[in-house]
Order: structure tokens, then sequence, then C-alpha cells
């Protein structure tokens, strides 16, 4: 019904970090929306600013950072989470834009009861009692199919595996029924076989509530197994944006070909990884002109001048590469 | 009943395995003391402080074990409810120094800049002060009462408490899952008292009990020094006292002080056995 509408739009957002060095321009420019009940992958190397602009979303950025310039509009207020006092976005994280982490060893407190932490946003968000709260925990671990739910709630987190702890994050994400789910790499510190386990149930979770996702990640395997959309993003700039179907079989930037190049397939027997040459810049001092430029296979003279902004190939896929347009 | 018995002691000795020896004494010595103090109309005969009981400077005999003191007073029953007295003041103290401590500590340790700088200024200014004489002071102008001592001794025994909590803030709220908690939109408040304090509080139980030890070394101070509550038997003041007679009546001075020694050791082996416990890198598996 809502499947066309936004939930989210992120307009010309730029992020710096204050650091010794210098200020280092970690988001720079970067605008794309997020629909209804759609799942939106950003991918893209370590540093490459994919997690600065997810915990931007949040307004859970580290203290020597700030959001210089730009928009995040939630729908279907057109709340601007930028201008946002704290007071009222503490009332939208959790019950409206649900976070899960990357590391659930790291993420839960180690002195606090399982179904006492997954309790703690529920009461505060829903104003319900603590047996109340507790009550629905259980519930929510049962659905996440952790076994002996009852009992569960009632350890301590390093009584736990990984992957159920990974869940119990899940569980404190969805705890007050979010429209937006942001993961930053939820999959990272688990084991091949749980991650399949979790990712399956993240993606009946995301259907069954009709919930949007935004996935942070660096796995191009992941994206394809539960987004509908991909931005790829290089060096503080979304290079690409497409949905997944048409950027896997028909990538138009040289760094998304480069990117998908270097994932090793069981169907070809490769001695090598195709890695792609050189290292990403520095965001203190990027380079001039489109910021791939110097690793790029096909650089020209207009790459080293002029910066290419989001080309539009078809309709909502976007492209920011002089050879295209 | 032996097969309920049996399970009891297991769990008894198992639990005695994973102590340390210091700890172990401690808390046995620590568990007689609070006995004799919960006890002590029980197992003394003569009212505290009367005067007179006996013929004054009498040596240790049946009627008054550890002798009579210049007014006649039995040192016994004193002793017995000195020991009330010092526990009292000990933990009365150091819970006026939490409440003032924890909520130093936990502002400056969670909201940086003027409030951290504010609180830790005048935490330092606090500390170095020494002790006993800032002690001295406020009970001398304010009235050596009972309440006044407590106050006096809490006061001055914050800031390490303030410190080390402050400190513990400073690394945890920096952990990831404080970071969480900001995720699902928890409160300040939520986050100070319900996520760190419980990580925090672990590292200062050691100290804490260390604390109740030195505020009754300091209420003895101030009772040696004359200047504690003359209506309430203080093992302190009974030194004071003794200290005229040394020479012709000894057994006013042995007792109380073998008894603050025996106080003042069994908090420490607590204190000490419980830093230990408390650090899983000194814990023998």
């Amino acid at each position: 019904m809502f499947s066309s509408s936004k939930i989210l739009e992120v307009s010309n957002l730029y992020v710096q970090y204050l650091t010794l060095q210098g200020i280092v321009k970690a988001v720079d420019g970067v605008s794309f929306s997020v629909g209804w009940g759609e799942s939106f992958a950003i991918v893209g190397e370590s540093g490459s600013g994919k997690s600065t602009l997810a915990f931007s979303v949040i307004r859970l950025l580290p203290e020597n950072s700030r959001i210089v310039n730009g928009k995040i509009l939630l729908y279907p207020e057109n709340i601007d989470l930028v201008k946002l006092p704290e007071e009222e976005m503490r009332k939208i994280r959790g019950r409206r834009i649900g976070m899960i982490f990357q590391d659930p060893m790291t993420f839960l407190n180690p002195v606090m009861r399982i179904g006492d932490q997954i309790a703690e946003a529920i009461i505060y968000h829903q104003k319900c009692s603590p047996t109340e709260a507790k009550r629905k925990a259980v519930k929510l671990l049962e659905k996440l199919r952790i076994p002996d739910a009852s009992d569960v709630v009632n350890r301590y987190p390093h009584q736990l595996s990984g992957g159920m702890k990974q869940r119990v994050v899940i569980a404190m994400a969805i705890s007050c029924n979010p429209q937006l789910l942001i993961a930053d790499e939820p999959t990272t510190a688990l084991d091949v076989t749980v991650q399949a386990e979790v990712l399956e149930l993240l993606k009946n979770l995301i259907n069954e509530y009709n919930m949007s996702l935004i996935l942070v990640t660096h796995d191009l395997g992941i994206v394809a197994e539960i987004c509908d959309r991909v931005a790829i993003m290089y060096a503080g700039k979304i290079m690409e944006i497409g949905d997944v179907y048409r950027l896997y079989k028909n990538p138009k930037h040289p760094y998304t070909i480069g990117l998908l190049n270097a994932v090793p397939t069981i169907y070809k027997s490769k001695n090598e990884i195709a890695g792609i040459k050189g290292s990403p810049p520095n965001l203190i001092n990027p380079p001039i002109g489109c910021r791939f430029h110097p690793r790029c296979p096909y650089v020209f003279d207009k790459c080293k001048i002029y910066e290419p902004p989001l080309i539009e190939i078809s309709k909502s896929n976007y492209v920011a590469c002089w050879l295209v347009g | 009943m032996a097969n309920r018995v049996y399970p009891l002691i297991c769990y008894i000795s198992r639990l005695t395995k994973r102590l340390n020896p210091r700890l172990m004494t401690g808390i046995i010595l620590i568990s007689f003391l609070i006995l004799i103090a919960l006890l002590a109309p029980l197992i003394t005969w003569y009212p505290p402080l009367k005067s007179l009981v006996g013929k004054p400077f009498t040596p240790p005999n049946l009627q008054h074990p550890f002798g009579t003191d210049d007014l006649g007073r039995d040192i016994y029953t004193n002793v017995i409810y000195g020991i009330r007295t010092s526990l009292t003041i000990g933990v009365s103290s150091v819970i006026i120094a939490l409440l003032i401590g924890v909520i130093a500590g936990v502002l400056a340790g969670y909201y940086s800049g003027i409030v951290e700088d504010v609180l830790m200024r005048l935490t330092d200014m606090t500390l170095i002060l020494p002790q006993f004489l800032l002690a001295l002071v406020i009970v001398a102008i304010f009235g050596q009462s009972f309440q006044n001592i407590i106050l006096a001794i809490g006061i001055v025994s914050w800031p390490g408490i303030a410190r080390m909590l402050r400190a513990e803030f400073l690394s945890i709220k920096e952990r990831p899952f404080i970071e969480a908690a900001r995720a699902v939109g928890l409160s300040d408040m939520r986050i100070i008292f319900g996520e760190i304090l419980p990580n925090a509080i672990p590292a200062v139980i050691p100290y804490v009990v260390l604390q109740v030890n030195t505020a009754i070394l300091v209420e003895a101070g101030l009772g040696f020094l004359g200047v504690g509550d003359p209506n309430v038997p203080s093992l302190g003041l009974m030194l004071n006292t003794a200290q005229q007679y040394l020479t012709r009546s000894w057994w006013m001075a042995l007792f109380p002080g073998l008894v603050l020694s025996f106080l003042v050791v069994a908090l420490n082996l607590l204190g000490d056995g419980l830093i230990d416990y408390m650090n899983p890198r000194l814990r023998k598996r």
C-alpha cells in the first residue's frame, strides 16, 4: 500500500570529524531515500563513511563529529532529524527507528539480565508495567526462535552464545515496533552458519511487520539475500544507486565493477582474487574531481578536474561517473 | 534431617574454596563482632556508662572481667557497647559519604565540561585537606554530638568515592552497550543508574569497606583527643581517660585498645580480601 511512498529521505548530507590531523569529511554530500517496506543496503569498504551515515540517521555520532549540512527527513510527518532537539530525538530512537549493532558481545550490558535489557525500552516507550514488559520480552524472544525463552530472559549475556546474543540485540531493536530498522553490519561478528540463520530471521521480520531496513555492510552476498536497492559508497560519496538485480547484473560504475569482481565465486576457480589496485584516499584531503579517479582503470582527463554528479540512467538507478551520460 | 544438612555443608565448602583465606577470616571476624554488637544488652550485666557499679580502679575479676575505670564504670560493658558505637559510626558515616560521593562522581563522570570541572575541583579541594583535621574542625565548630561526628566523618570521606566512580564512569560510558541503550531511546538518568552504575559498583566496594575502617579510626581519634560525644560509650574516649592512669591501672587501656585493634584488623582483612576477590586477574580459578 505504501510501497511507493518514502519513509526516510536523506538529502545533501555532510558529516565531518574533527581530528588532530584535520577535518575528516566522512560523508560528503550524500542523498538517498528509503521507501516504505523497502530494504536498502549501503555497501562500501572500511572507512567509506557508511557507518557514519547510518549513525547520523539515528544521531548517535561520536562527540568530535558534526553534521555540517543537509537534511534527514522522516516521513510521514516530515520531521528533520538533523535539527530535532535531543529530547524529541530520544522518542524517535527505539520507537520509530530501531538499531541493530555490529558486535552483540559488546552491545549488551554484562550486569543486566537479558529480559530486563529488552524490557527497559518497552517500559520507557510504551509506559507499561515491568511485569507486562517482561512478558512481552519473552514473546519477542520466542518470535526470534530462541528455545526456552522464559528461561533465557533470566540469564546474563555471558551465558548466551553469539547467535543468541545477536537475536537479543535484534529483539531490543524491534521491541517497540519501529517502522525503520538500521542494521550496522549485523552479521560480521557471527559464524557463517549463524549468519544465514540471523539473516533469514531478519528477512522474515521485515516482511511480517512491513518494516523498512537500512543495512550497512561490506558483504555483497548478504545484500543480494535480503535487499531491494543498494547504494555503493566510496570515500564519503555514493558512487552508484540501483536495484539489486540491475546492479549485480549490469554494474555501471568502475568501482562497482571492481567490487563485484573482487568477490570470489564457487562456480569459477580463481587462483587469485581480483582486487582493486591502490587504497582508499585519505578523507582529510580527498582527491579533486572524481574520488575514485586515482584507482580507476578507465580514468580520463575530465575525471581529474570535475566531480561527476549522480546521473539517472533509468528509473531510480543513478551512477556518478563521466563514462555514463 | 541429614540429607538436608549435607547439601548445605557442600554449598558452604564450595563457597569457602572460592573465597581467599583473608576474605574468609575477615567475614568470620566481622560477623562475630556484629553479633556481639547486636547482643550487647544480653551479654553484659551493667548499664553502659553508669558510674560506681564497682569500686573505682578495680583490677579484672569475675564481676568485672575487664576491671573498672576511675569513675567505677564497668570496662567490659563499655567495650562491648563501644563496638556498637564504632560500627554504627563507621557504617552511617560511609553511607553519607556514599550519598555525596555517588552523586558527585556519577555526574562528573557522565557529563563532561563545566559540570565535571566544578565537581572535580570541589573534590580536589576536599581531598587536599587532611581528613582528620577537617573532621576535628567540623566537630569543634558544630558541637560534640553523636550525629555531628557521623556527619563530619561522612563529609570528609566522600572525595575518594567520587574520584573512583568518575574514573569508572569515564571508561564504562564509552562502551558499546551504552550506545545501544541510547539507540533504544533511554533517558540519561536510566543510563546512569540502570546501565552504568551497576557496572561501576564492584570497583568501589572494597574501597568502601576500607573506608568504614578509616571512619572507625577517625572516630576513635576524635574520642582520644577528647572531642568525642561523652554520652555515648566510645573506645577512643576510654583510651583518652586511660592514658592518665596508665601506670596504676593497665587494664583501662589494654582492653579497649585490644578490641579496637581487633575491629580494625577484621575490617582490613575483609577489605583486602575483597580487593583480591573482585579482581579477576588476581583470583585463582
